[in-house]
C-alpha cells in the first residue's frame, strides 16, 4: 500500500468520527455514554463477526491479548475524554487533545524512531493552527480537567503507537473485530453498573435503531477496520498528523450542515478559518511524499530536455 | 500471497445485502432537515462494480428495487433500477477501457482514473434518474439531479475508495471480475473519445435538469438522444 493510499484510509476514519455528531442526534437522551459505547461496539462486533465468521477460527491468544490491551486503552481514552470535556471549555479541551501530535513522536523516539524533518515542520504548523483557532488563556485550564484531558491524550498516543506495532504482527481485521467485542463487553459491564437493566427499558424506535445501526457500521465497524489497516501500513506520527485535521473537518461540516453542529456561528470565525488553513498546510507538509514529487518533477524535466 | 476469491453467488449476496440494509437504514433517518436523500449507501456501486462487474450491477439494481418495494415503489423505480445498474457497471467498463491492469489505485494515475470513472458514472446515474423523471414522467423535482450526482460522486470517494484500497492491498488482494468483452466493434481510441463527449454531454444535461423550466425541455430531450446512444455504446 502506497503512502497516499494509507493517508486516504486514515482520513476516512477521521471523517467518520468527526461526522458522528450528525447521527448522534437520532439517539434518545436517556442513553448514557456507557450505554452508547456498549450498544455501538457490541453491534459493530456482532456485525463483523457475522460477516467474517470464516476468519474467526484464526483468533489466537496473541490476538486476544493484543485486542484486550487496545480495547482497554480506547476505553480509557473515552472515559478521560468524557471527564475532561465536562470540566473544560471546548477550546481548552480541543487544544489539549491535539497534544498527541507531540506525544506520539516522543514515544517513537523512545522506540528509536525519530520523526522526519517534514513531520517536525508539520507538527509546528499544526500546533500554531490549533493555538490560533482556540486562543490561549491560563484561566481555561483547571487542574482536574487538564489532567483528565492529558490522560486522554497520553492513552490515545499509546493506542496509536501500540496498535501500529500489533498490526504488523496480527491480522488487522481480526484485531479490529476482537477489539470491538472487548470494548462492547467493557461498555456493557460499566453500563450495567451505572444503570442496571437499562438495556431492556430503552424504547427501540425505528429511528433509534437506524441511528444505532448507522453509527455502529460507520463509526465503529468501518472506522476500526480502516484504522487497523491504516496502522499496519502507516507510520504512527503520520496517523496523528492526519487526525489533527479533525477540527478542520468539523468546521467544514458545521458550514455544510449547521443544524447538526449547533449552528455555524458557534464554530465559524475568521480566526478559526485561518487556524484551519494553517493546520491543513501543516498536515500537507508532513504527509505529502515530497521526495516522490521532487523525483517526478526531475524526471519530467529530464524527459522534456531530451525532447 | 494468494488472491481472495469469492464465488459469484456470494459476490451477488454481499453486494445485494449491503445495499438493502444500508439503504433501509438511511430511508428511516433524516440526516439533514429537508434532505432525506443523503445516501451513503451509494458508496457501494463503484467499488462493487470494479470488483464484481456485471454481477454487482445486477445486485445494486435489484437491491435498490427491493428497498423501493418497502417504501417508494413507483413507475420511476424502473429508472432507479437502470440507474443503479449503470452506477456499478459503467465504472467496470470504463476502468478496463483505460487500464490493462485489474482495478487498483497503487499509483497516482490510477487514483485519477478512479475519480474519472466515478464522475462519469455519477453523471450518468443523475441523468438517467433525474432527467428521466423530468422528461418521461413530466415531474421536475428541485435539486434532485444535484442530490443524485453528489450522492453518487461524493460517497464512492469518501467511503468506497478506502474500502477499495483495503481490498486491493497486499493483505487481501481480492480477485476482480475479468475484463469485459466489447460487443460493439469500436476501438479503444473511439471509446475513449466517446467517453469524453459523453461526460461533457451529461454535465450539460445535469445543469439543464438542475435549472429545470419549460424552456429547457426541448433542448434536454434533444441532448438526451445522443446520451442514450452513447450510454448503450459504452456499456456494450
Amino acid at each position: 500500500m502506497r503512502k497516499f493510499e494509507n493517508n486516504i484510509l486514515i482520513f476516512s476514519v477521521m471523517l467518520c468520527w468527526a461526522s458522528a455528531y450528525v447521527f448522534i442526534k437520532g439517539l434518545p437522551e436517556e442513553l448514557s455514554d456507557f450505554g452508547y459505547l456498549a450498544l455501538m461496539n457490541s453491534m459493530a462486533a456482532l456485525l463483523l463477526m457475522a460477516l467474517f465468521w470464516q476468519r474467526l477460527p484464526s483468533v489466537n491468544k496473541q490476538i486476544l491479548f493484543h485486542s484486550l490491551i487496545l480495547a482497554g486503552l480506547m476505553t480509557l481514552v473515552l472515559l478521560f475524554e468524557k471527564e475532561g470535556v465536562e470540566r473544560l471549555a471546548p477550546a481548552s479541551a480541543s487544544m489539549l487533545t491535539s497534544l498527541d501530535i507531540v506525544i506520539v513522536p516522543v514515544f517513537m523516539i523512545f522506540l528509536r524512531k525519530f520523526p522526519t524533518r517534514q513531520q517536525v515542520i508539520g507538527i509546528v504548523f499544526i500546533l500554531a493552527g490549533v493555538l490560533i483557532t482556540n486562543g490561549v488563556s491560563a484561566d481555561g485550564f483547571p487542574l482536574a480537567g487538564t489532567l483528565f484531558m492529558l490522560g486522554d491524550c497520553v492513552c490515545m498516543s499509546l493506542y496509536t503507537v501500540v496498535s501500529n506495532r500489533f498490526c504488523q504482527k496480527d491480522d488487522p481485521l481480526l484485531l479490529a473485530v476482537v477489539q470491538l467485542a472487548f470494548m462492547g463487553l467493557i461498555g456493557m459491564i460499566a453500563w450495567n453498573i451505572e444503570s442496571p437493566g437499562m438495556i431492556f427499558r430503552l424504547q427501540y424506535t425505528r429511528s433509534f435503531l437506524s441511528s444505532l445501526f448507522v453509527l455502529a457500521i460507520f463509526t465503529k465497524a468501518y472506522a476500526y477496520i480502516m484504522l487497523m489497516y491504516g496502522e499496519k501500513y502507516g507510520d504512527p506520527v503520520d496517523v496523528v498528523l492526519i487526525f489533527a485535521l479533525e477540527p478542520v473537518v468539523t468546521l467544514f461540516l458545521s458550514m455544510l450542515i449547521p443544524e447538526s453542529f449547533g449552528g455555524v456561528e458557534e464554530t465559524f470565525s475568521m480566526t478559526a478559518l485561518i487556524g484551519a488553513i494553517i493546520i491543513v498546510i501543516g498536515s500537507c507538509i508532513a504527509n505529502l511524499d515530497w521526495q516522490e514529487i521532487r523525483e517526478r518533477i526531475r524526471s519530467r524535466r529530464q524527459s522534456d530536455g531530451k525532447i | 500471497m494468494e488472491r481472495f476469491k469469492l464465488g459469484k453467488f456470494r459476490q451477488f449476496l454481499i453486494t445485494f445485502l449491503s445495499f438493502v440494509i444500508l439503504g433501509a437504514c438511511f430511508k428511516v433517518m433524516v440526516l439533514v432537515e429537508g434532505l432525506t436523500e443523503v445516501r451513503p449507501v451509494n458508496a457501494i456501486p463503484v467499488p462493487a462494480g470494479l470488483f464484481f462487474g456485471t454481477i454487482a450491477g445486477l445486485a445494486c439494481a435489484l437491491g435498490n428495487l427491493f428497498s423501493d418495494v418497502f417504501g417508494t415503489l413507483t413507475a420511476s423505480s424502473v429508472l432507479g433500477f437502470i440507474g443503479n445498474f449503470i452506477a456499478a457497471y459503467m465504472p467496470y467498463k470504463l476502468w478496463h477501457l483505460y487500464s490493462k491492469e485489474s482495478p487498483n489505485i497503487h499509483g497516482f494515475r490510477k487514483l485519477l482514473l478512479y475519480l474519472w470513472v466515478t464522475f462519469v458514472s455519477a453523471a450518468a446515474v443523475s441523468w438517467m434518474i433525474a432527467t428521466g423523471i423530468w422528461l418521461v414522467f413530466h415531474s421536475w423535482v428541485p435539486n434532485l439531479a444535484l442530490i443524485i450526482f453528489m450522492n453518487d460522486f461524493v460517497f464512492p470517494i469518501l467511503f468506497g475508495l478506502p474500502v477499495f484500497i483495503v481490498l486491493t492491498s497486499d493483505s487481501v488482494r481480492i480477485e476482480c471480475a475479468k475484463r469485459p468483452k466489447d460487443l460493439l466493434p469500436i476501438g479503444a481510441k473511439g471509446r475513449k473519445m466517446m467517453t469524453v463527449i459523453y461526460a461533457v454531454l451529461l454535465t450539460v444535461l445535469l445543469v439543464l435538469t438542475h435549472l429545470g423550466g419549460e424552456g429547457y425541455v426541448t433542448i434536454a430531450t434533444v441532448l438526451s438522444i445522443p446520451a442514450v446512444v452513447l450510454t448503450v455504446c459504452l456499456m456494450l
